[in-house]
């Protein structure tokens, strides 16, 4: 989803390949660094903030946030740790597309948001694309 | 039996109430000494050491402080976890020292919980 976002694709299997992914137990996350290429830069940090997402939104790169989903509405209390793609901030929401939805973007309360993040150590990856 | 709570910091290795206290002289005290990194803060970091090192869909539980070699330790059983299904395992526990946080895993505990989960992964 973010790399389509810079008009870069790359095949499912393309993407596991690079990110080492394990069937079953998903990949390390700092592996998303592995996508790192002449064409794009990858940023990953810990303990990100709205202030932090909103800079980048303002740059207009989405941003992806590690989440339990458990803590948002739409996931009903399904306790499962999950990654979405958040595109914009408004005074109540959060805008995000989820990856297991098909529609979207999916509106998700500020609160519920930021509890969802905080159980991930409020993780987040940004993919740019190379400025060189 | 009333039993009461009062929180105190130990100073110099003395018991200091954070308030004053007149308790009835022969009074049994017990102490419970909380861990210094919380059990949330914990697990915040167990299943945040999961992710980095083990995967994305890899995840702690609740988790329990016990003792082992006169350290408190938080002990978390990891799961793997999946939108679609019930979380499955556990496939190894994450260890952090109760009192600094320290995580007492390595690549050893990496390499298990491949070869714990794998057996999950394998059953239907």
């Amino acid at each position: 989803m973010a790399l389509s976002h810079l008009g870069i694709s790359r095949s499912q299997k393309e993407l596991a390949r690079l990110l080492k992914m394990r069937p079953g137990f998903g990949t390390p996350i700092p592996n998303i660094t592995n996508l790192r290429s002449r064409q794009i830069d990858v940023t990953y940090q810990l303990n990100g903030s709205l202030p932090t997402i909103q800079r980048w939104l303002e740059h207009n790169i989405p941003v992806i946030a590690c989440v339990e989903a458990g803590e948002l509405p739409h996931w009903y209390g399904v306790r499962a740790q999950h990654a979405v793609l958040v595109v914009g901030i408004d005074e109540q929401a959060v805008n995000l597309y989820d990856p297991a939805l098909t529609h979207g973007p999916t509106h998700v309360a500020i609160g519920d948001f930021l509890l969802a993040w905080d159980e991930m150590e409020n993780r987040y990856a940004v993919i740019t694309k190379q400025t060189n | 039996m009333s039993v009461a709570t009062y929180p105190a910091l130990v100073r110099n290795g003395k018991i200091e109430p954070l308030a004053p206290l007149a308790l009835p002289e022969g009074s049994t005290v017990y102490l419970i000494v909380q861990p210094g990194i919380d059990k949330r803060t914990a697990r915040r970091r167990a299943t945040g050491w999961l992710m980095d090192h083990v995967g994305n869909l890899v995840g702690a539980d609740d988790g329990m402080l016990v003792q082992k070699d006169n350290r408190w330790i938080w002990q978390f059983n990891a799961y793997l976890t999946s939108l679609s299904q019930a979380r499955r395992g556990p496939i190894g526990q994450v260890e952090l020292d109760a009192d600094t946080g320290e995580l007492l895993t390595d690549q050893s505990t990496v390499e298990a919980m491949y070869e714990r989960g794998q057996a999950y992964i394998n059953t239907p």
